[in-house]
């Protein structure tokens, strides 16, 4: 993992400063989680093989300020519907993991929440093809979850 | 924000001491047996989760603590929360024999959730057989109320992606008449919603309405993943799962492909008796379930295409529905090929879809889909398909470049497809220009797909042309930029200027009537038009103010990569002709480039190595290109700008031009290069008191001086002119001002040097067998014969060339030892004198 997450990271800030934008530490964190997400820079590249997987990877990333989240995939896989749900992943990261505000380190031990949002967005690995009510349905899921 | 305390707690987390891990274990196991769980047993299972995952390696539990939480997993009366926790921490941990379930309850969240332990847990199949026959189990029977078979669906799919051996072909046809059932036959009624109660609830239960489409309309045909309902009925469900996998369950079981399918061929059918009359619904009944299968989901996939024209009310439907006509296209295309009777059907459908999108760019990503259809199927079905590509080809990578996924999914196209592309796609071969858009933009991303594709690219008759557009390359980068910039800007800036104002920056110049024709030369779209134009200086000159932007430095790092690519292809297959005109390009493009900080060296380093290829390659060539070594050798200015590249030049010189390179040689000519590099190196060994003279160093004057000799070696009059110019070299070394100049090791190089050639020159046929030597010195006679052989010649020469020397034994030693890679083929051998 840590392997991607390198590559991800050099990525994101390649592609950074390409398009000149300041440096992450020094923006104010926006308050809203869907504009962090609609603003956030994105990319995708591929890993080939053994590079660490032994088959060929695609690797879509989003960055948000100074977080990386990325999606590793198929390469077949439909790379259109895996942007929309890393995308939605992202969004109820920073709501759920409240990572927006100030910085705290027990996000890396709410696992539990984490896990309850993977399962339901991408159930073992698996892009869904949900509408907007769909992904109600599973939001209403996830926070009737989230709120024990 | 937040790596420093994160680092520290995963730290903490690896680092845990065993006596305080058997601690932490010894609580767990006691929160985990009683009854009631809190936080204390939450926090304590997410620490245990950290624990065991910021660890490289897994860690055993204990026993018991392995027994409680798979009993936490198992039981369907766990918490949501708890089963998260457990299943997150067994996974990653040593694996273990999960106690097989059978005979429990058949809860389906609960078999989703073991499932996956199991499925974390390495690929045997056993255990993959085994989740899939748990899997399938649940999915045959009824499921009690309250729990819902959706969770199973997207196991199977893990399943067959990691083992699809592990279904039998009866569990296959089950799935398969499933799969129909839920893609084709969901209810068109909403669910009931599950009242919230309340005070207002009206005694008549609310009848649930019918299913919408996106736009609100009332739906017009079967249920689908488009299809809006206020809440979902569990065949709903089903049908979004089923389409979700449909794409994997058809390539994995696909009849030409690895699947336990039909082995009859049936994919070959001739394209003249193309059958007209398709499979109706009616009458699909009859086929067996694979086949089924594909016609429901080909109609279901025709249903998709035709919502997808729908105007969605909500932003997040809008980019459902694109998605959808890709996966829709693609499964089409899947089904294609295994059953090519499709293919009439389906091209009415996809024909009707590209003339829909062929105009709007929002949808340009299905087109890619739409291309590969064309690509795989048009000729079986006669279809016209060069409009497609043409559209693929000259307006994405122009109007899209910057669309960071839409690049990266063209470029995997061009890179998948490149043989079929090369051969049977004509604009393809010429629109390489359009095709270093996306790269020249975007470079870091894609630079490693296209060292992949850019082999494929170069041709004969490209190949020079190319050569071109990657020394651009970061030219190429500015004037997109510019061109974005430029529309996205006022009207009123982009009126073009009057050709009498003079510019003072590249936006500008970007509407200069002068320099406009230049910016269209660098953004065409399609080759052909001419290798490079004239006045390139004059544009590098201008886009002079963007030579820093961090795009175009980073344009600029990858391009060397890609040269060095070029070269390495261009080499296969190069005759003659081509090396000839390449070492043209690269003699007047050393010092034609963009100026940016470092590229000019790299690019440079490049063409000093790859010049030496090309020389091994064809030695002709320097008798060939004589007049322009000539003039690029005799260039002082040359040396200032790049002198590394210079002396690989000077290097080829001495090391070709010769009679057993090219009979065509001619004493003339040996004498006329002589003469050129003797006065360059005249110029620059005067001793001029004058401090503004620029130091060359000592690596170009040994190597002028030994090019030098070896032309002397070859015309034998010229032998007296090197001998005094060489002991003019050695008081030259030896003057108070240039000690000044190098260093002393340098000062000593050149002083050996010119002693060592000296001595060599003195008996000229030693001096022939050193400097020029023939050919054959690679063949094993050299080495095996005794009257030529090789080492007692380096024993003789090296007698010769320490003698009469005016070395103190030190520097002999030091001479000696130092191995002489120009000096012809020699290495230097220690002897005892």
């Amino acid at each position: 993992m840590m392997v991607v997450a390198r590559q991800v990271k050099s990525a994101c800030t390649l592609s950074r400063e390409a398009a000149g934008k300041p440096p992450p530490e020094s923006c104010l964190p926006p308050l809203d989680e869907v504009v962090a997400v609609q603003e956030a820079d994105c990319g995708v590249f591929r890993l080939g093989a053994g590079e660490p997987f032994q088959v060929e990877k695609t690797v879509l990333w989003l960055g948000v300020l100074s977080l990386g989240f990325s999606l590793v995939c198929e390469p077949h896989e439909n790379l259109l519907l895996a942007e929309g749900t890393l995308r939605t992943l992202a969004r109820h990261c920073l709501e759920h993991l409240h990572l927006l505000g100030p910085p705290g380190t027990d996000v890396l031990l709410k696992v539990d929440r984490t896990e309850v949002l993977l399962d339901r967005l991408l159930p073992h690995g698996q892009l869904l093809f949900a509408n907007h009510r769909f992904i109600h349905s599973l939001e209403k899921e996830i926070a009737a979850c989230m709120a024990k | 924000m937040f790596t420093a305390g994160a680092e520290s707690l995963i730290k903490q987390a690896r680092e845990i001491q065993d006596e305080d891990l058997q601690k932490f274990y010894t609580r767990v196991s006691k929160l985990l047996h009683g009854k009631d769980f809190g936080n204390e047993t939450v926090d304590s299972l997410q620490r245990l989760y950290l624990i065991v995952s910021a660890t490289k390696y897994s860690r055993a539990l204990p026993e018991d603590v392995l027994q409680l939480l798979q009993d936490l997993l198992c039981s369907s009366k766990t918490a949501e929360q708890f089963q998260a926790l457990s299943c997150a921490i067994l996974r990653e941990t040593f694996p273990c024999d999960l106690r097989n379930l059978s005979d429990e309850e058949g809860n389906s969240k609960t078999i989703s959730h073991v499932a996956e332990v199991t499925l974390a847990q390495g690929s045997n199949q056993d255990k993959v057989s085994s989740v899939a026959h748990r899997v399938l189990k649940c999915l045959e029977a009824r499921q009690p109320e309250g729990q819902s078979s959706r969770y199973l669906l997207p196991v199977l799919s893990k399943v067959i992606s990691l083992s699809p051996d592990s279904l039998t072909e009866d569990q296959i046809n089950l799935v398969s008449r499933k799969l129909v059932d839920w893609l084709r036959y969901a209810s068109i009624q909403q669910g009931v919603q599950l009242s919230s109660g309340g005070f207002f609830t009206s005694p008549r239960t609310r009848q649930p309405g019918p299913i919408t489409e996106v736009d609100g309309a009332v739906a017009a045909d079967f249920f689908t993943v488009l299809s809006l309902g206020q809440s979902y009925t569990e065949d709903q469900w089903m049908n979004m799962h089923a389409f979700s996998m449909i794409r994997k369950w058809l390539l994995c079981y696909s009849t030409d492909g690895s699947g336990n399918g039909d082995t009859d061929d049936k994919s070959e059918v001739d394209g003249s008796v193309m059958s007209m009359v398709s499979a109706t619904s009616t009458s699909s009944r009859l086929l067996p379930p694979k086949e089924r299968l594909r016609e429901k989901a080909f109609e279901y996939c025709h249903r998709l295409i035709e919502q997808s024209d729908r105007k969605a009310l909500k932003k997040s439907d809008a980019e459902l529905q694109k998605a959808c006509l890709i996966e829709a296209v693609t499964v089409m295309d899947i089904i294609c090929r295994e059953d090519p009777s499709f293919v009439y059907r389906a091209f009415a459908c996809v024909k009707a879809l590209y003339g829909r999108l062929s105009g709007d760019l929002a949808f340009s990503r299905a087109l890619l889909p739409i291309a590969q259809f064309y690509l795989n199927h048009s000729e079986t079905a006669a279809v016209d398909s060069e409009a497609v590509y043409r559209q693929l080809f000259t307006r994405i990578p122009s109007e899209l470049f910057q669309e960071p996924m839409l690049a990266f999914e063209f470029t995997q196209f061009c890179r998948v497809n490149v043989k079929v592309l090369r051969e049977s796609v004509g604009i393809f071969k010429h629109s390489f220009p359009n095709l270093f858009k996306p790269l020249a933009w975007n470079s870091p991303a894609l630079i490693s797909e296209y060292v992949e594709l850019l082999p494929s690219l170069i041709g004969p008759d490209t190949a020079i042309e190319i050569l071109h557009s990657l020394l651009d390359l970061p030219c190429l980068t500015a004037a997109l930029d510019i061109q974005l910039r430029s529309a996205s800007s006022q009207p009123s800036e982009r009126v073009p200027l009057d050709p009498s104002v003079k510019v003072s920056s590249s936006m500008e110049a970007f509407r200069h009537p002068y320099y406009r024709g230049m910016f269209l030369y660098i953004l065409r779209d399609e080759a052909g038009t001419g290798d490079t134009i004239d006045r390139l200086s004059v544009l590098h000159e201008v886009l002079a103010d963007m030579a820093d932007s961090p795009r175009i430095v980073q344009c600029a790092q990858t391009t060397p990569i890609l040269l060095q690519v070029f070269f390495n292809e261009a080499a296969q297959f190069a005759d003659e002709k081509l090396i000839n005109q390449l070492v043209l390009v690269i003699l007047e493009r050393s010092s034609l480039l963009y100026d940016i900080p470092n590229y000019k060296r790299e690019v440079q380093r490049v063409f000093s190595s790859q010049l030496l290829v090309l020389c091994k390659l064809h030695p002709s060539l320097i008798v060939e290109q004589c007049k322009e070594l000539m003039e690029f050798s005799g260039t002082t200015g040359n040396i200032q700008s790049k002198e590394n590249f210079y002396t690989h030049v000077v290097w080829a010189i001495g090391e070709y031009l010769s009679v057993s390179y090219d009979k065509r040689c001619t004493v003339e000519q040996i004498t006329a290069f002589f003469e050129t590099l003797e006065a360059v190196l005249f110029e620059i060994t005067q001793v001029r008191l004058s401090a503004s003279i620029p130091t060359y160093s000592p690596r170009v004057i040994t190597m002028l001086l030994t090019t030098l000799s070896k032309l002397a070696s070859r015309s034998q009059d010229l032998i007296p002119r090197v001998s005094l110019f060489l002991s003019k070299m050695r008081s030259f070394a030896r003057s108070p001002a240039v000690s000044s100049w190098y260093s002393e090791e340098d000062i000593e190089e050149i002083h050996t040097r010119a002693s060592e050639l000296i001595n060599l020159l003195k008996l000229p046929s030693v001096a022939q067998f050193v400097l020029a030597p023939s050919t054959e010195g690679t063949s094993p006679r050299w080495h095996r014969d005794t009257n030529t052989s090789l080492p007692l010649a380096m024993r003789a020469i090296s007698k010769v060339l320490q003698r009469d020397s005016s070395f103190s034994p030190g520097m002999q030693q030091k001479a000696g030892n130092r191995p002489r890679n120009s000096v012809g083929q020699v290495p230097r051998e220690v002897t005892e004198v």
